[in-house]
């Protein structure tokens, strides 16, 4: 299934006033990898995901999803791909009610309304959230918000997850929670983010962002454990691996 | 109700019977109605309040009270304003906004506005926080009124405007992802059932009674029965 490759060549990308934000980044993720990309802010992540949706077209260098290069004439293919949940999940669910919202991406593929039906449930049902169907999407809580985000992009079907900081405004239970889910998908996984404690729960493999380049890119494991790469991309090592016995207990 | 003359009163009182069963019906705080309703009183009572000066010739007895045609028509004006924002604010309250848009779409509205509106309603909640929480970290920082200005509110105008627009940009993003090509499809949640028919022919045919002035005609008769 060389479809679910993910694939970034040498890229480049500045903002209108003169912020390089990505300065030469190259990786490759594989099908069914799940992969965290962690960084200080600004080092250029969410920058980097809205690429592989093609909502930012490369200045330089290139993105491929599958054998598929990103140009024009493939961007709706890839949007059905790649299924991208945004950092401010108010900024995804616009739909009044939380099933407008879900149905949203399956009425724009053009499905019939029976299927647009089943799909909304269906992903309602995968993040535990089909008591919120008949929901207003400002009313709900900072968990509920974020799962229904996540369902809407899952009624895309999309091969591949992106998500950016998906751990925002939650509670430390609703991470749990969120941890859990994540965990149950078995879609190639990109996330990133700058809890730690996340990508390791989450991603056997770890990229590291700093300045817009690729500090390191490595097993999850080893990465979170280099005191100096960490310290040099201004990151912390996780609470767990910290050596505190307090927060070893019951992890490991 | 515009086509009654300007100093029907008898003639509206009968319409009163629909926000009053509405309310009854729809198990609405009656408190937070009339309180809604104050707010458009103050307009009414300008509009209204120099009718008794001007138009002083004598329309009605009550008993031995004689009222000027004037303070008739204020009397008219109030009642009309009482049925017009009862009403306006029973659909606000008796439907979620998502659904008038739903009907406002059925009705004929083009598309682009009807989303306009969804998407005003869902952001409007927003952006009152992200306002108040800029005035909150101005008034935190600000003593003795200072830095309260007028020009700095216009930077902070600026920098809501800003922020909005960042909004609009993540929001046509996450539209964008998820294969938005400049239409959006909208469920059909409602049907109409057969008793919105009988809701809908019952009060028109009501209405249409009203209209016709035989109830107030009614009410006339046993008026003048009580006062005479
Ligand atoms: N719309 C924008 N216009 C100009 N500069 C931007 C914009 N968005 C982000 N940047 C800049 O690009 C850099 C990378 O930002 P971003 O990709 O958002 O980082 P991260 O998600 O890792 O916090 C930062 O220096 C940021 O200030
Ligand atoms: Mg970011």
């Amino acid at each position: 299934m060389s479809h679910h490759i993910v694939e970034v060549k040498n890229l480049y990308y500045r903002y209108t006033d003169g912020t390089t934000a990505l300065n030469g980044v190259s990786f490759r993720i594989t099908h069914g990898e799940s992969v965290a990309i962690v960084g200080a802010n600004g080092a250029g992540k969410s920058t980097m995901l809205m690429h592989l949706n093609g909502y930012l077209t490369p200045q330089t260098g290139e993105v491929r999803i599958g054998d598929m290069p990103l140009t024009r004439q493939t961007i709706s293919h890839i949007r059905r791909t790649v299924g991208m949940v945004f950092q401010d999940p108010d900024d995804q669910l616009f739909m009044p009610t939380v099933e407008e919202d879900v149905a949203f991406g399956p009425l724009n593929l053009g499905l019939p309304l029976e299927d647009v039906n089943t799909r909304v449930d269906q992903a309602l049902k995968q993040v535990e959230a089909l008591h919120l169907k008949k929901r207003l999407s400002h009313r709900l809580s900072g968990g509920e918000k974020r799962r229904v985000a996540i369902a809407s992009v899952l009624a895309m079907e999309p091969d591949i997850l992106v998500l950016d900081e998906p751990g925002t405004g939650l509670d430390p239970h609703g991470r749990r929670l969120l941890i859990e889910l994540l965990a149950s998908f078995r879609h190639t996984k990109i996330l990133a983010t700058h809890d730690l404690d996340m990508a390791m729960d989450l991603c056997e493999r770890t990229i590291v962002l700093h300045n817009g380049q690729i500090a390191a890119d490595g097993p999850t494991q080893k990465i979170l454990r280099d005191d100096e790469l960490l310290q040099k991309s201004h990151l912390e090592r996780p609470l767990r691996l910290q050596g505190y016995p307090i927060c070893n207990r019951g992890n490991t | 109700m515009t086509s009654h003359n300007r100093y029907a009163i008898l003639s509206l009182l009968p319409y009163t019977i629909f926000p009053v069963t509405m309310l009854v019906l729809a198990d609405l705080p009656l408190r937070v109605i009339l309180q809604k309703m104050l707010l458009a009183a103050p307009f009414t009572l300008f509009v209204g309040i120099l009718n008794p000066f001007f138009d002083t010739t004598p329309m009605l007895q009550l008993g031995n009270i004689y009222l000027t045609g004037g303070f008739v028509s204020f009397i008219s004006i109030f009642l009309r304003m009482f049925l017009c924002v009862t009403a306006s604010l029973l659909l606000i309250a008796t439907t979620p906004f998502h659904e008038i848009c739903h009907s406002l779409r059925r009705l004929g509205l083009p598309k682009p506005f009807v989303i306009q509106l969804m998407l005003l309603h869902r952001y409007i909640f927003l952006l009152a926080e992200e306002a108040a929480r800029l005035i909150q970290a101005r008034s935190l920082r600000s003593f003795n009124g200072r830095g309260a200005e007028l020009r700095y509110f216009i930077p902070m105008l600026g920098q809501l405007l800003l922020r909005s627009m960042d909004r609009a940009q993540r929001v046509h993003a996450a539209m964008l992802s998820r294969g938005f090509t400049g239409e959006i499809h909208l469920l059909r949640p409602s049907t109409i059932k057969n008793t919105d028919i009988v809701f809908v022919a019952a009060w028109s045919a009501a209405f249409y009674l009203f209209r016709t002035g035989i109830p107030s005609h009614i009410i006339r008769r046993i008026g003048a029965f009580f006062l005479t």
